[in-house]
């Protein structure tokens, strides 16, 4: 039985959001297509944006990834989660399948 | 061409510049100067002055500054690997004294050292924001500085062209983002000019700071695409690995921000700097003209008035 509580990806990165724009005073609603560094994101906020989606969602962003484009909106980032995602997953089936 | 001229002439001017010039004090990247190589670094320092806008005000710093303002200025958010921060024995006489019969016995005294309130200053221009913040809003013509102090970061290196305590010399402006941009164009145009009339050859390269940390790979790529700092880069130890010896850089608002500084807009300001590394000047010319000044090319001796 489900303890009904799910939370989307985009509720989780709009949180992460929301909690890192706070610090800086900086209150939202942010949309999801919100422009993040036009609403006061700076680069060190960026940086701790991206530790906490990584935290937050189990994943490791390559270098590749690591661009300010990937950040820009919450739309974005979700965008960026669901590709990294896409990426491991295959590995997993493939190692679900072997096991059966 | 006889041999002893053949060798000379293939000798390394780098290990020429460590062995005659400058002395190793036992830690990588930081050496005593030579009265012969600080002659140089006076003469530097003294084209740079004739180079200046006659309304900067000088400043000069000594080689430490507060640790509460560095905070604030956001460095260890950016270059927490570079940081030395001073440390020292707090406490009782007792306490002291045992840290002191530690090392007497062999053991590690500095587990007793614990931050001061002071760091070294990892670049001139920190210590300008907040004495500039506290003379109220920015005037609309803005504020021009003239900074310098020896400087430490941390990265131990044996390459003559990585000290870890350095001279920095920076000229610093304080305004609206138009007369930021404007400054730094035009020591851009300026800075190859002052180098080949040096005998040196520079190339201005768009850059980024060494952030730290799988974060600092996306504030490097922001600040490339925002062209927030170009540097000068001269060949020392090679054309393939040329060294920067100065930097222009855009600040943006970052420390209008951190230091409350605004103009009658009451928007914040921005800040740039051009910094001269002025040992890697120096380690740049004893590299392309040789150690002994006498035999530099007359028109370079001219431009330095040595």
């Amino acid at each position: 039985m489900s303890n009904g509580s799910f939370e989307s990806d985009e509720a989780q990165i709009a949180g992460i959001v929301n909690r890192i724009m706070a610090r800086r005073g900086v209150s939202g609603p942010f949309t999801r297509d919100s422009d993040l560094k036009n609403s006061g994101l700076t680069s060190l906020d960026m940086v701790n944006l991206m530790l906490a989606v990584e935290s937050a969602f189990g994943i490791m962003i390559p270098q590749s990834a690591m661009t300010p484009e990937n950040f820009t909106s919450i739309a974005t980032i979700e965008t960026l989660v669901s590709a990294l995602r896409t990426a491991v997953s295959p590995e997993i089936s493939n190692a679900a399948a072997h096991v059966e | 061409m006889n041999v002893a001229s053949f060798i000379k002439h293939a000798r390394d001017p780098l290990r020429e510049i460590s062995e005659e010039l400058l002395q190793s004090m036992g830690v990588d990247g930081v050496y005593a100067r030579t009265g012969a190589y600080e002659r140089v670094i006076q003469a530097i320092d003294g084209l740079i002055t004739s180079l200046r806008d006659p309304r900067a005000e000088v400043f000069r710093f000594p080689p430490v500054m507060s640790r509460k303002q560095l905070e604030k200025s956001g460095y260890l958010g950016s270059f927490p690997h570079l940081l030395g921060c001073v440390c020292a024995l707090h406490g009782s006489e007792g306490y002291v004294r045992a840290a002191v019969e530690c090392f007497d016995d062999g053991g590690d005294w500095t587990k007793s050292l614990s931050a001061a309130d002071l760091v070294l200053s990892p670049a001139a221009c920190y210590p300008i924001y907040p004495i500039a913040a506290k003379r109220g809003p920015v005037p609309d013509e803005g504020w021009l500085f003239d900074v310098a102090s020896d400087c430490f970061r941390h990265e131990p290196s044996t390459d003559l062209d990585r000290f870890q305590s350095f001279r920095m010399r920076e000229f610093v402006v304080i305004g609206r983002p138009e007369q930021i941009r404007t400054f730094r164009d035009d020591w851009m145009a300026r800075a190859t000019g002052v180098v080949e009339s040096l005998g040196l050859f520079g190339e201005i390269a768009q850059a980024n700071d060494p952030f730290f940390g799988r974060g600092g790979q996306l504030m490097a790529t922001s600040q490339l695409q925002q062209s927030l700092k170009f540097e000068l880069l001269v060949p020392i130890h090679s054309a393939a690995r040329p060294t920067a010896c100065m930097s222009f850089n855009d600040h943006r608002d970052h420390f209008g921000v951190a230091w409350g500084l605004e103009g009658a807009d009451d928007q914040p300001s921005h800040t740039g700097c051009v910094a001269f590394g002025m040992d890697r000047i120096a380690v740049a010319l004893f590299g392309a003209h040789g150690i002994d000044v006498e035999a530099w090319p007359a028109a370079v001796r001219d431009t330095l008035r040595i």
